[in-house]
């Protein structure tokens, strides 16, 4: 018997070494790609990279001045065009539980998530570009506000559900209008979360190249126009590490490590905001 | 009504002096009729609101309609013309105008599960870590942040990594094995599509595993069980269902990954002949041949491969958050 | 009977398909506080929130029958005027948390946009916490957040709450079942003062309660009204069987 138990929990401390061990083996390698792009990138990182414009071929200097902009004004309109129909979105889901527009609704929010990035690209390739004849900013920001609308969907639905019920009543019990009630006592006291939610929608989106390929296409160009093609930086990091010169593959590891520090710095400020903001009852 | 009688028994320790009785009664007369009209406006502005978010909502829903019509309307040039070959074809030729999917259907069914079998020992590994040994404390803390960095880092960043990194060591493997050393392929493209996926399983399985209540496991230590034997027997049985829901959720989204795998597949139309042959998964060879399909037969053909994919995917989802649903539920 | 407020004439409610308030007729007295009493289930509730038409706000609730409001039928005007003529306390107090203690009492205008000047405001909620008797303990802090206020300072905000709003009855389901005794002593304290100026219709589970706070008690029983009468009339020589048992504890 005693060697038996021995044997087994032997077995048990073994199994917890393993499991130990492979969790840990799966951090080397993101440590080891982080690391790598810092220590490619750090070097290129200089007032010239963030403020010039990509050179030619064989041209010193270069830089990232237009990925940049364009990267924050496209996320920037995306975000504007999905936070009020997903917060919107969110709030009739979590009003309506149960009845046939809001099942079809969530079935609806599911297939999105789940639709792969590239198809939300060539998507709105048929719905934009080609109807205006031309790549633009825009179309990248529809696309992109697409990816992020389940996201703040789920999370704006999720928060209003964790509210009591009986907030909803007092408000309307004061004679005061549904709306007024949604709107200035039911979304300010869930509003924490569903800013984290946005924040982190924008943080899924920001570092995302496919849905933009055939919609903000690209620009070499400073431009903040937005019914014309616009560069990204994913789409620039992307286009010159493909590219065969190594002047481009040194301005794509500054652009990468840039692109490194805003997703992290994204993701960071969205956990600060959920932790900051548990709604307490 | 207020009567004056209340309001004189107010001793009033703010600046208003309520001794002009008259004037409040008058001003509550006010604020009642204000109060109605406010109403009267208000009571619109409801409608109003409540028809809006109707509106959105059928909005979002006639936006996923939207998309996959889309596809199928878009898909039909090719299907009208390609008819069910197009599945069946193992050629993918736009100058001769042969458009057949399998060497597609084949690098994405093979870099996807190639990197699902390499990343699930991990996922499962990290999920019981989190799940059962270290809930909470600093080393959870740790790996739950390092496990979702894994799935903050853009893809296009893996991608680049991969081409200098991963390439270079995966030639000098395929050189060592006797293998054409392409260093891409579909191999390397497993590889990092297995980094990346760990996070999906990871996090759902640890999810998953936390749910299983303490009373079963009580139960079981108290008959004299190991830690390994309350896994195996107690939670890995109650789990199962959501470890597997955890497997479709990486599955689904090792299929849609376009940009690492698109910059290390090494884009070649032909069939795969092992793991070491250059490819296109479906996602891949849309987003390098997009922008170059002439002909309207060609561009159609794409998107009948991104109808594909899409249907996969979303499928593959919707089956996988039913199983979660139900496991929440049940 | 003296000045009737409330008059409800056969008036029966629904869930679906259960039938919960049965043929209700009852007269309201104005100031007086009518306490409304039954075991659990018997639709005592229900019925209180017919009367600020709270009930229909659930899926699939329904009901008929009239209920006048000084000669108004309640069901033939919006349900928003009926809410600000009919106010209610809740079982939990539920003090909005997003909002500072003066904001919470003058929130039933400031939220329906109604404006009013700065000084009416402070009256308005200065009279409103005095008569709630919550005056002197938050009067240094008013701009803060109503959250460390105890349960029954919560539950007295939002008594004032609902009277500023200068309603003419007010509702009030089980108000100090979640509180401890010496704030329930404190309110029903309250209620005598109320009822100068309001009438109160108080929904309790406990008789006792009804008892000691009440005019006239209301006895619901498997969602019909069973007995009407002056409160000390209920308790010691009510008319019917079904009051009798419960007031001596026989089910409860």
């Amino acid at each position: 018997m005693d060697a038996n138990v021995t044997y087994r929990l032997r077995k048990s401390y073994a199994f917890k070494g393993i499991v130990i061990l492979l969790s840990v083996t799966c951090i080397v390698p993101l440590l080891f790609i982080l690391g790598y792009i810092v220590k490619e990138g750090v070097t290129k990182i200089n007032w010239e990279l963030l403020v010039n414009l990509p050179k030619p071929v064989g041209e010193a200097g270069g830089g990232i001045a237009n990925a940049l902009a364009g990267s924050i004004l496209i996320v920037l309109i995306a975000a504007v065009i999905a936070i009020p129909f997903g917060v919107m979105s969110g709030i009739y889901l979590n009003e309506h539980r149960n009845n046939r527009l809001s099942r079809w609704t969530a079935i609806a929010v599911d297939v999105l998530q789940g639709t792969p990035s590239i198809v939300v690209g060539i998507v709105i390739y048929f719905w934009l570009v080609k109807p205006l004849k031309t790549f633009s900013a825009i179309s990248g920001s529809v696309a992109l506000a697409i990816m992020m609308l389940p996201i703040v969907i789920r999370s704006t639905e999720e928060t209003l559900k964790l509210l009591p019920s009986t907030l909803k009543e007092a408000g309307l019990a004061l004679g005061l209008p549904y709306h007024k009630v949604i709107l200035k006592i039911i979304l300010p006291c869930g509003i924490g979360g569903v800013v984290s939610g946005i924040i982190l929608a924008i943080a899924r989106i920001a570092g995302e190249t496919a849905p933009l390929l055939f919609t903000a296409f690209g620009n070499p160009f400073f431009s903040v126009n937005v019914l014309k093609p616009m560069e990204s930086l994913p789409h620039l990091v992307y286009y010159y590490a493909m590219s065969a010169y190594d002047d481009w593959h040194n301005l794509a590891w500054g652009a990468a490590l840039v692109l490194l520090i805003w997703v992290l710095l994204l993701n960071i400020i969205t956990k600060i905001t959920t932790r900051k903001w548990k709604i307490q009852f | 009504m207020i009567e004056s009688a209340t309001i004189d028994k107010q001793t009033s320790h703010s600046d208003l002096v309520l001794e002009d009785v008259s004037y409040l009664n008058r001003s509550i007369r006010i604020w009642k009729e204000v109060k109605f009209k406010s109403t009267d406006k208000n009571i619109r502005t409801e409608k109003m609101f409540r028809g809006s978010l109707v509106l959105i909502s059928l909005s979002v829903l006639v936006l996923a309609i939207a998309f996959m019509l889309t596809l199928v309307v878009q898909s039909i040039p090719s299907i009208k013309t390609l008819g069910i070959k197009f599945l069946f074809g193992k050629t993918w030729d736009p100058v001769t105008n042969t458009f057949g999917a399998i060497p597609f259907l084949l690098g994405t069914l093979i870099t996807s599960f190639m990197a699902l079998f390499i990343s699930i020992p991990f996922s499962f590994g990290v999920a019981i870590l989190l799940g059962e040994y270290f809930p909470k404390g600093w080393f959870s803390d740790f790996m739950k942040n390092a496990i979702e960095l894994i799935a903050a880092v853009p893809s296009v960043i893996y991608g680049f990594w991969g081409l200098f990194v991963l390439v270079p060591l995966v030639r000098s493997i395929e050189i060592k094995l006797g293998v054409a050393p392409y260093g891409i392929g579909l191999f390397t493209s497993s590889l990092i599509l297995a980094l990346m996926i760990i996070p999906y399983a990871a996090t759902l399985g640890r999810e998953m595993i936390r749910m299983v209540p303490s009373s079963l496991k009580e139960a079981a230590y108290s008959l004299g069980a190991t830690r390994l034997d309350v896994i195996r027997t107690i939670i890995f049985p109650y789990a199962k269902s959501g470890l597997f829901a955890g497997v479709l959720l990486s599955l689904g989204r090792a299929l849609g990954e376009t940009m690492a795998v698109t910059m290390l597949i090494g884009n070649t139309s032909l069939m795969p002949t092992n793991i070491f042959s250059p490819g296109n998964t479906m996602a891949s060879v849309i987003a390098n041949e997009f922008t170059e399909a002439a002909s309207t037969v060609y561009l159609s053909a794409l998107i009948e491969l991104g109808l594909v994919l899409f249907l996969v995917t979303v499928v593959i989802n919707l089956i996988g958050k039913k199983i979660i649903q139900k496991f929440s539920v049940g | 009977m003296e000045n009737t407020i409330l008059k409800v004439i056969d008036f029966d409610a629904y869930f679906g398909e259960n039938y919960v308030v049965k043929k209700v007729n009852i007269e309201i007295p104005k100031n007086n506080v009518i306490a409304v009493m039954g075991p659990s289930g018997c639709g005592k509730t229900t019925f209180l929130r017919c009367i600020n038409r709270m009930h229909e706000l659930v899926e699939g609730a329904s009901s008929s029958g009239k209920i006048l409001l000084n000669k108004d039928d309640i069901y033939d005007i919006h349900p928003i005027y009926v809410r600000q003529k009919i106010g209610m306390v809740f079982q939990r107090p539920n003090p909005f948390p997003n909002l500072s203690i003066y904001d919470n009492v003058i929130a039933g205008y400031k939220l329906n946009g109604i404006k009013i000047v700065k000084h009416e405001r402070d009256a308005i909620v200065e009279g409103s916490l005095q008569k709630a008797a919550l005056w002197n303990e938050v009067k240094d802090s008013l701009h803060k957040k109503g959250t460390f206020l105890s349960g029954g300072q919560q539950q007295r905000l939002c008594i004032a709450r609902a009277i500023a709003m200068e309603p003419e009855i007010l509702l009030l389901d089980e108000p100090t079942s979640a509180l401890d005794p010496i704030s329930t002593s404190s309110i029903e304290e309250l209620f005598q003062e109320l009822k100068k100026n309001y009438t109160l219709i108080l929904v309790t589970h406990n008789m006792h309660q009804a008892a000691r706070v009440s005019d006239r008690t209301a006895f619901f029983y498997l969602g019909e009204l069973i007995e009407f009468d002056d409160t000390k009339i209920m308790f010691t020589n009510p008319r019917d069987a079904r009051t009798q048992n419960y007031i001596t504890g026989r089910f409860s």
